[in-house]
């Protein structure tokens, strides 16, 4: 696989978060998984979720694999790590796409994803300021924590800005 | 998850020579060299491996297909879209450079080598374990790498943090291409075939 070993650039992986302060960039592909970006204007701090289901519901291992969990471990980490404050917080969502055609609405995780996604950052009192969801393709998103802008590409189309 | 070390060895050696036969099935069916790069059998994190994915930011097809029988599995043939193109023309014997966009046709190539592979995988299994294998039909996908591979790995990673992995890299000889080809066996399948194939063997592994 081709690396990018720009000292810069943090990569996140399925079922893990990570945070970084300027001028790093944290970068993840998603496909019906949800990434949660966190950032702090101020502090000029950024924190992202890859999570791949809505609810832990026991099963246990990565707690970031879960929205439920995962999305507390990030705030957490972000109020007691990078010592942000709560309500200096902005959320922006992207993924949860439906990657096979599977017509049954059980089966169409991401939406599962990001329904919960959206109910607990509400829950927190977060506010979701920008999102690109859903589709049938796979996103590519890169947090630039010195602006707080999140690049988005979907496959097979122009990359944008939220 | 749990699997032995003298488990993982059986299986790595399997893997091995079954990977030789893909090599030389694939060889034939392009009628081009297919050079084993390297083959890595290991329990690896889900994150760690997909953060390694997420760093490779290629434009990749890929053919997913299931392996059912006595051994379950998944396997999955992925390849640069450009190479995708190149493939192509090695299988349909054109002058290379003639397939210009991804079409039907370079999904049919990538689904028919996906399928070659399998049927490989499967018969070196099935002589080496005495375990039958038999190929889905194969899914393919047009995605990011690192996308790809997440949902080749979703099932999987539900209720487990590790996954065993086989990876493999081929690359086409007298050209930059290369692609790669994974497979997931399922560990509790895995270890009734590996536990009969002691008791046939009558050695430990």
């Amino acid at each position: 696989m081709l690396i990018n070993n720009n000292g810069n650039i943090v990569t996140v992986g399925v079922g893990d978060l990570k945070i970084a302060q300027s001028p790093k960039v944290i970068k993840t592909s998603l496909g019906s998984c949800v990434g949660v970006v966190l950032y702090d204007s101020i502090q000029k701090v950024g924190g992202m979720l890859h999570l791949m289901l809505p609810n832990c519901n026991d099963r246990g291992g990565k707690p970031a694999k879960y929205a439920d969990t995962g999305i507390p471990l990030l705030v957490d980490l972000m109020v007691n790590k990078a010592k942000s404050k709560k309500n200096a917080l902005t959320a922006k969502i992207f993924g949860g796409a439906k990657m096979f055609s599977v017509s049954s609405e059980i089966f169409d995780i991401g939406k599962s994803n990001i329904l919960e996604t959206q109910k607990i950052l509400e829950r927190y009192g977060i506010k979701i300021i920008a999102s690109r969801l859903g589709g049938t393709k796979g996103h590519q998103i890169t947090l630039d924590t010195e602006t707080g802008i999140v690049q988005s590409r979907i496959f097979g189309e122009q990359s944008a800005n939220y | 998850m749990q699997i032995s070390k003298e488990h993982l060895k059986v299986l790595d050696i399997i893997v091995k020579i079954s990977m030789d036969n893909a090599s030389r099935s694939f060889s034939k069916t392009i009628k081009h060299a297919a050079l084993i790069q390297l083959v890595k059998t290991d329990l690896v994190d889900i994150s760690e491996i997909t953060e390694e994915m997420n760093n490779d930011f290629r434009e990749m097809v890929a053919s997913i297909l299931r392996l059912e029988g006595s051994l379950n599995g998944k396997l999955m043939f992925m390849i640069p879209l450009d190479g995708a193109l190149t493939l192509q023309d090695f299988y349909l014997q054109e002058e290379p450079g003639t397939a210009k966009e991804f079409d039907e046709l370079t999904e049919g190539t990538v689904q028919e080598i996906g399928n070659i592979l399998a049927s490989a995988i499967g018969n070196s299994f099935a002589a080496g374990l005495g375990s039958m294998l038999l190929p889905t039909p194969p899914q393919v996908l047009c995605d990011f790498a690192g996308s790809i591979f997440a949902q080749l790995i979703f099932e999987e990673s539900v209720d487990n943090d590790k996954i065993l992995l086989t990876e493999t890299k081929f690359k086409l000889s007298n050209t930059e291409i290369d692609c790669y080809f994974f497979l997931l066996p399922d560990l509790t399948t895995l270890e009734d075939s590996l536990n009969e194939y002691e008791k046939a063997t009558n050695i430990n592994p």
